[in-house]
């Protein structure tokens, strides 16, 4: 190998006129680092030869994007609570964000290029519960705004924007799962919503309310008007804004993180800074699939923003692409493994 | 062909060393098909020139203050990537896990020998096609086709009408066809020139 020798292997290379033995043997002489000045300068050519210049716009979109992002990502100091209070996104056109809170990013686009996988599972509803105050059972798919029920045994799909009577009492109990209220006020007979913690009373119009038994608390959190939370003797009327959570036996009010509790309203799964095991916690709930990590990484912490509508497939591409984790996909099981995928 | 945007070159360094996104946009804009291009030709994959480019610009935007003092723009990018783009060669191009992926590669896009033998003779004899035209009409051509402007701006450039233009194009494609069916050796040749004339335009 000589200096004359180097350039000509490069040349090779760049217009892909090289051999397997001629590449390696450049790579060996690359990476001895013998000739860093003659490629330093070979570098310098071909970063100012025209005739290489070519735009994909589409990446040049993403990765800008995703340089802005870390940008502000820098610039804001996330106030790690137990909720976060305010988080300002950047608005990307058309794309979706995901960033793991430990270093490495990336950006995939609403309609990722991931190719969809044989055994891809499609989204579906999770249900919720809801037992009225005379002892019907209403299943509820709470994944729109307003809700899907189901009387008993027969399915009855009433859409969004239905009302439901409750009867006179206007109490509901709901078991587990989330909905979100959009009540018409009737201050002689104010709606109750009884969960196995507490019981809201509706004084307003509107809210949400998310219990799930895997979830360590259960929370309230109001959009719209007033609603008072009642927890044995202890109540708590909320406002616009905040939550009231209850864990342990203990009735809490704190300031909520808007945009991703009520993110599922406008189908998007929204997380600041979860923990690993707290998101593929709701994705399992979503898609209804198995997860089972077989390293130990659901200390992770992500934030981002993936719309619902995707199989989970684009999901998990989105989260792999920080290059910290990658997943295996079997049927309705999805494995959790550290790194990147090989 | 498309025209290229007017650059403040002064105006967007100095906006991008105080901080402004909005200019780093437009700077990022600007440089990015000759980052991303080369990347390209450096790396063999998209993904990996996407990546690239990314820690190159980041560095950029990290040593923003700088570009105050900067007068060769295109010189300083290379300039403070180098040790980005070698470090990325040493460590995700030329290591030997991608070995194979390159190789595999290069089975699917390799030109061979006698291809590129054929391509740079029909580049050449394109160069002199283009060489013999007559004065105004091979003016015409080169700002048309190399340097990329509209018959509005050539004949701005050269004082001759839109229509003189317009012809002079027609003529000198004409007089290029010509030459290039009497130096070549068959037709399938005369149509690839044809595709080399068409990348010319870009």
């Amino acid at each position: 190998m000589n200096e004359e020798r180097f350039k000509i292997l490069f040349e090779y290379y760049l217009e892909n006129s090289i051999s397997p033995q001629d590449l390696l043997e450049f790579q060996k002489a690359v990476q001895s680092k013998q000739y860093s000045d003659l490629l330093d300068d070979l570098l310098k050519k071909a970063y100012s030869e025209p005739a290489f210049a070519e735009d994909n716009p589409e990446a040049r979109q993403t990765v800008l994007t995703h340089i802005l992002s870390k940008i502000h990502r820098e610039q804001t100091e996330p106030v790690l609570k137990q909720r976060l209070i305010s988080y300002k996104w950047i608005a990307a056109a058309a794309s979706v964000l995901l960033i793991a809170s430990a270093g490495g990013y990336f950006i995939l686009h609403k309609t990722p290029v991931v190719q969809v996988a044989q055994n891809d599972i499609a989204p579906d509803s999770t249900r919720a519960i809801l037992k009225t105050g005379h002892g019907q059972t209403y299943l509820l798919a709470g994944q729109a705004k307003g809700m899907l029920y189901r009387q008993g045994n027969t399915a009855a799909n009433k859409t969004a924007n239905d009302q439901l009577s409750y009867g006179a009492q206007r109490e509901l109990e709901l078991i587990s799962g989330e909905a979100f209220f959009e009540v018409v006020h009737n201050a002689h007979a104010p709606l109750r919503i009884k969960t196995p913690k507490e019981t809201i009373e509706d004084i307003g119009t509107k809210f949400n309310v998310n219990i799930y038994p895997d979830e360590p608390d259960s929370r309230t959190t109001l959009t719209e008007g007033s609603v008072k939370v009642t927890l044995g003797t202890l109540a708590r009327t909320i406002n616009p804004g905040q939550q009231a959570i209850v864990e342990h036996a203990q009735l809490t009010i704190a300031d909520a993180d808007m945009d991703a509790v009520t993110a599922w309203l406008d189908n998007d799964f929204v997380f600041h800074n979860q923990e690993l095991t707290t998101i593929m916690r709701q994705l399992a709930r979503w898609y209804h699939i198995e997860v089972t990590y077989q390293d130990n990484v659901g200390n992770l912490r992500f934030s981002g923003m993936v719309s619902r509508n995707h199989k989970i497939s684009a999901v998990l591409a989105v989260m792999e692409n920080t290059g910290k984790i990658h997943f295996i996909v079997s049927g309705k099981k999805v494995t959790v493994l550290a790194g990147r995928k090989k | 062909m498309q025209v290229k945007p007017l650059y403040d070159q002064r105006s967007i360094l100095d906006r991008v060393a105080l901080g402004d996104e909005q200019a780093f946009a437009i700077f990022f804009n600007h440089h990015w098909p000759q980052v991303y291009g080369t990347g390209l030709r450096l790396t063999k994959s998209s993904e990996k020139a996407q990546d690239l480019a990314q820690d190159i610009f980041i560095k950029l935007w990290e040593n923003r203050e700088r570009l105050t003092d900067v007068k060769q723009e295109d010189a300083y990018v290379y300039i403070l990537s180098k040790h980005v783009i070698l470090d990325f060669l040493r460590k995700r191009v030329f290591d030997t896990e991608n070995l194979e992926i390159l190789i595999e590669y290069f089975e699917d896009n390799s030109i061979n020998p006698q291809e590129k033998l054929e391509y740079h003779e029909l580049e050449n004899t394109l160069k002199s096609a283009i060489d013999q035209l007559p004065g105004k009409i091979k003016d015409v051509f080169v700002l048309s086709r190399m340097e990329g402007l509209t018959h509005e701006q050539i004949a701005q450039k050269l004082a001759i009408s839109e229509t003189s233009s317009k012809t002079y194009i027609v003529r000198a494609l004409r007089d290029i066809r010509k030459y290039m069916a009497l130096h070549t050796d068959n037709n399938t040749i005369v149509i690839a020139a044809g595709v080399i004339l068409y990348g010319m335009q870009k």
